[in-house]
């Protein structure tokens, strides 16, 4: 009996939750105009069809040529991508692994820096490291797990602070993230990532934004 | 053709809006993706009909998020990403940050069965899932909020 009561109420919930989100007037105008638009569009005589496409083609034939001679003349190509966007993609594959919250590869009682180090010395290409930040901030270690970021073999360290839930990533930089020389934060599916370089190592701090208000 | 959605569509306007809502979980991303995907119906001349609009969102959401390689939409069988953006800001009831938690896979279930009335079957054949699939997956889910929202909810038994 009470577990029809505890379904029926988070269903009730769920219905009022979602009754309660709508389109405003300006929404639904706005909506209602794109529609006029496309199905005008439609409706248009064929000879201003035929100048739309030509312009289509026009453009597309710009853009290919845009595409082709673009790394020739420097405007893109790999070395343009900027350090954020490169921070950017590591906070996205940090933030998905931090919601998967996948079982730890090491869990050991009263883990401590210095048994992970030793305990990953194998399998790592470094040695993981207190972050200065936490030095000072107490905390506990819950786990690790060996993952990737962007391609590079990264140790994936579970922690709680007592108040939350965290998840540091430590990673070898390489070429490839000589440029990340600040700090950047990212907002990323519900999770705050802090990404910086530290002690020679790419450090991403994982949290969910819920638990920060 | 049929007719450009007027105000007598308004409601199918808001149910559309609603299921984008349960799978993108951001006021505003679901509202660009209710437009495009209203556009494309308009393009073909309708129906206006809410089987269809769904259909037609969750096709452009798919392709959306297969494009920007942001997220991968994967059978819900495998632990995987979870296909969302951030929640939005401002809001910050247990509930919607409990749906935050869940994969859109799990959230378009929970929304076309608890607030559309989907049969399972229905679900099952709008989202290629098998039937079982989708019943456990629903289960799954609502486990996950109640526990996300704690108390009495998370001792419901299964």
């Amino acid at each position: 009996m009470k577990a029809n009561k505890d379904s029926d109420r988070l269903d009730e919930q769920l219905r009022g939750h979602y009754a309660a989100a709508s389109l405003d007037d300006d929404a639904l105008g706005k909506i209602r105009a794109a529609v006029r638009e496309e199905a005008e569009r439609a409706a248009e005589p064929e000879g201003r069809s035929r100048w739309r496409w030509a312009f289509k083609y026009l453009a597309a034939a710009a853009v290919l040529a845009v595409v082709a001679l673009g790394p020739y003349l420097g405007w893109w190509g790999p070395g343009r991508t900027t350090a954020r966007r490169l921070a950017q993609r590591v906070a996205t594959e940090i933030a998905l692994n931090h919601t998967k919250q996948l079982p730890s590869d090491l869990l050991e009682k009263d883990l401590v820096w210095a048994t992970l180090a030793a305990a990953t010395s194998k399998q790592l290409d470094f040695s993981p490291v207190q972050p200065a930040a936490f030095k000072a901030h107490p905390h506990r270690l819950l786990g690790a797990r060996y993952a990737s970021v962007d391609g590079q073999i990264a140790l994936q360290i579970r922690m709680t602070d007592e108040r939350q839930d965290l998840t540091l990533y430590q990673f070898r930089p390489g070429e490839r993230f000589a440029k990340l020389h600040k700090k950047y934060t990212f907002e990323v599916h519900g999770v705050r990532i802090l990404i910086w370089q530290e002690q020679g190592l790419v450090m991403g701090l994982a949290r969910f934004s819920a638990d920060l208000q | 053709m049929s007719e450009s959605p007027d105000l007598l569509l308004d409601p199918l306007l808001q149910r559309g809006f609603r299921y984008a809502l349960s799978l993108v979980h951001d006021h505003g991303q679901a509202e660009d993706l209710l437009q495009e995907a209203c556009v494309a119906i308009s393009r073909k001349g309708g129906p206006w009909k809410l089987g269809y609009m769904i259909t037609v969102i969750r096709n452009r959401f798919i392709d959306q998020y297969r494009r920007s390689q942001k997220i991968r939409f994967q059978p819900l069988e495998e632990i995987e990403v979870p296909v969302e953006a951030p929640v939005d800001e401002g809001v910050g009831d247990d509930l919607n940050r409990a749906l935050g938690r869940l994969r859109a896979e799990e959230r378009e279930l929970v929304y076309l069965a608890v607030v559309e009335n989907y049969t399972t079957s229905e679900i099952a054949e709008l989202t290629g899932r098998p039937r079982g699939t989708v019943l456990s997956a629903i289960h799954r889910a609502k486990q996950k909020l109640r526990t996300a929202l704690g108390g009495d909810q998370a001792k419901d038994a299964s």
